[in-house]
């Protein structure tokens, strides 16, 4: 059983969580252009690499962010949004 | 007229098994499920106490909207607390709060009443209420979730949100002079699988579901 | 033949032919190189050699031929998808399929065993005589089945299953079938070798050389190679390979894991799939039942595999089967399945000049080994994208124009 932290409720199994993947800063709809929002919907950084990710433990509706080693599968640290030092 | 209004999500699962039922805050609620009830409580004992009034509230202003109704917030996210009129007050995550009020309460009337200020945005709750119970209350625990609650400190009145049987559940853990039990709530619409499985593993346990009059006070 | 293997045994010269060519070293140019030898690398590489006569050719591969998804997956061959794309394209495959073991004189151990795809929904229902409609106007064996028809092919089911997804019905495809994974990479392995293209093993590569928007060489552990054009063909390295030559695509890499159980008696005869219950099963010709479920929840890119699986997995196999529940499972794994938005493959020509992508492939690429290879050495060749794979373009998702293959693997979405 695989164990994730959530900031609030805890070290739980990882069947509690759902993974909303990889953080994405998102471009202005109203001023980028069409190829800049296709990029946004479509494209994805794939390759492995520490990534700063969404997840949400269910049973609280917590969602928080994970900083994962997407090849080893290891969590280095998760936080709430705006709580990162 | 006067048939329930209410109808708990655990109808149509309990109703089988052909209960002796009352009618509690206009909810039909089973009273006993036959003269073992009493052997059933006392090693693992499932009831439904979904009659109970509750009320859910969120936000940044969530805690002073409760403050200005005169109901107490625990301290801690993830705890909870019993205030003198019975009324239990689960404070969830850093800014959400339920409230269940204690038999005739009204607690719960008057936070429907209140216009939301700023910051408050109040949580319809449509819950399946179960109180596990019964020295071998941690063995069906441990069959059906993931949590191990004998980690709990029961004088922190503490709160856990995990999964149960695969459902997204509440527990709170009660210290009692009986010993200790439990409340449990889940979204209603999952609580007939709930409550049947949850009966299923405490009847190997020598449990099962039991009614009111059988808990007693532990409902409250 | 014992007197044969005696013979072998006491040679000193190996009479034997091996399978392949081992090659010392690289030479300093090819005219295709070919990353990735699981069975698309190697297929494009023999199509390209006895279609195109182009024969000059490397296929790299950084471990040893077949050991990727080629060798992990379920092994399971069928054409009923949903969009006329899709269906043309997997149809070609299974064609291609049947003559292949005379092709290869290689026994591929081809079994056409029925395929159910069981629905236990109305909306599932629904899509199944949608799949069926598509597949029929395509000349494709499809048809809607009642539960009987699923209880007299596979007489041990609980049709209930366990009383909470009660089977209302199924898609049978009467085509489907399974095959030896790992033979399919070895003949077409054998067969581009025969035909003087050279397989690498244990050679990666570590960089693209892009000149002008135009592919000029591939650096590998084993030196540089010279050349214009490069075929793709990675599967859950995809990413790591298109960010050497800084292509941006859709793909994002899942796990995707499998089991078997112990050999048992033969009593399994056909294949089921079941989006509901999230499994496939069927039973392999060494009598194991090789079983899969959906993608793992979340991004991980390597290969590694969990309990969670097996558990989840078995408890939705004694749901169909209640029998098995003393059967023991024997081995797991997992694949790097590279999926795409709308579980369509990613195909044909890019960005850069000479670089050909084979790739979005995540949990369907297996029953398409044989149209992929054609069709990729077709492009390759002409430089323009065979007629097939058009709608299977990269630029699709730039212009919003996505294929939209809901039909792709059953289970998962």
């Amino acid at each position: 059983m695989k164990l994730m932290t959530c900031p609030i409720n805890g070290s739980r199994p990882v069947s509690e969580f759902v993974y909303w993947g990889e953080i994405r800063p998102m471009p202005d709809a109203a001023t980028c252009s069409d190829d800049e929002w296709a990029d946004y919907v479509f494209n994805r950084n794939g390759a492995p690499g520490v990534k700063k990710e969404w997840w949400c433990h269910t049973p609280s509706n917590t969602w928080f962010i994970a900083e994962r080693d997407t090849e080893k599968d290891k969590v280095l640290r998760t936080y709430l949004h705006g709580e990162d030092e | 007229m006067n048939a329930p209004i209410r109808i708990s999500p655990l109808f149509d699962v309990q109703a089988p098994l052909g209960p002796k039922w009352s009618h509690v805050d206009a909810m039909q609620t089973p009273a006993s499920f036959g003269s073992a009830d009493g052997a059933k409580l006392a090693l693992a004992g499932i009831g439904d106490v979904s009659f109970r009034r509750r009320a859910g509230v969120k936000g940044p202003g969530a805690a002073a909207a409760l403050a200005e109704l005169g109901i107490a917030t625990p301290e801690r996210p993830n705890s909870f607390l019993r205030m003198a009129c019975g009324t239990l007050v689960a404070r969830m995550g850093r800014t959400e709060f339920m409230v269940e009020d204690a038999a005739g309460g009204t607690r719960t009337a008057q936070m429907h009443a209140q216009t939301p200020g700023a910051g408050v945005y109040p949580v319809p709750r449509f819950d399946a209420a179960l109180v596990v119970t019964g020295e071998r209350a941690i063995e069906l625990f441990r069959q059906s979730c993931a949590f191990d609650f004998s980690s709990l400190v029961l004088p922190e009145q503490p709160l856990v949100m995990t999964s149960m049987v695969g459902v997204g559940v509440t527990v709170v853990a009660i210290d009692d002079p009986s010993g200790p039990y439990y409340r449990v709530w889940c979204d209603g619409t999952y609580g007939g699988y709930l409550w049947a499985t949850l009966v299923e593993v405490a009847s190997d346990l020598g449990g099962g579901a039991v009614g009111l009059e059988a808990l007693g006070r532990l409902a409250q | 033949m014992p007197w044969r293997l005696l013979r072998f045994g006491l040679s000193k010269s190996h009479p034997e032919p091996r399978m392949f060519t081992a090659h010392d070293k690289l030479k300093p140019s090819y005219d295709v190189v070919i990353i990735g030898g699981g069975g698309h690398g190697l297929a494009s590489a023999y199509y390209l050699g006895r279609d195109h006569g182009i024969t000059n050719v490397a296929v790299l591969e950084k471990g040893y031929i077949g050991g990727g998804n080629t060798g992990r997956n379920t092994t399971i061959i069928r054409s009923n998808y949903l969009t006329p794309e899709g269906v043309k394209f997997y149809d070609k495959s299974v064609d291609l399929w049947k003559d292949l073991s005379e092709e290869f004189d290689l026994n591929l151990f081809y079994s056409t065993r029925g395929h159910f795809t069981l629905a236990h929904t109305d909306s599932a229902m629904r899509t199944m005589r949608w799949r069926a409609e598509v597949n029929k106007h395509y000349g494709i064996s499809s048809e809607v089945v009642g539960p009987e028809e699923v209880k007299r092919q596979a007489p041990q089911i609980d049709l209930s299953c366990g009383g909470h997804a009660p089977i209302m019905g199924a898609l049978y495809h009467a085509p489907g079938a399974v095959a030896r994974h790992d033979a399919v990479a070895w003949g077409y392995g054998r067969g581009a070798d025969q035909r003087g293209a050279e397989i690498h093993q244990q050679t990666a590569v570590t960089g693209i050389e892009v000149k002008g928007g135009k592919v000029v060489g591939v650096h590998t552990t084993k030196g540089f190679i010279s050349t214009n054009k490069v075929i793709c063909a990675v599967a859950g390295f995809t990413p790591r390979i298109t960010d050497m030559v800084g292509i941006k695509t859709p793909i994002f890499v899942h796990p995707l894991q499998a089991m078997v159980s112990e050999p048992m008696k033969p009593w399994l005869d056909t294949i089921l799939v079941s989006g509901s219950l999230h499994i496939y099963v069927s039973q392999s010709a060494r009598g194991e039942l090789v079983m899969g479920a959906s993608l793992d929840p979340y991004e991980v890119q390597s290969t590694r595999s969990t309990l969670d699986f097996p558990e989840g997995l078995a408890a939705h196999l004694l749901d169909m089967f209640p029998f098995l529940s003393h059967a023991k499972v024997v081995r797991q794994w997992a694949g790097m399945a590279d999926m795409t938005p709308d579980f369509a493959p990613i195909m044909g020509k890019t960005a850069i000049e000479g670089f050909y992508l084979d790739s979005g492939w995540g949990t369907w690429g297996f029953k398409a080994t044989p149209v992929c290879g054609k069709t990729m050495a077709w492009t390759v060749a002409n430089d323009t994208p065979h007629e097939l794979i058009t709608g299977f373009s990269l630029d699709r998702f730039r212009n919003y124009s996505l294929t939209g293959e809901k039909g792709a693997a059953s289970v998962g979405h």
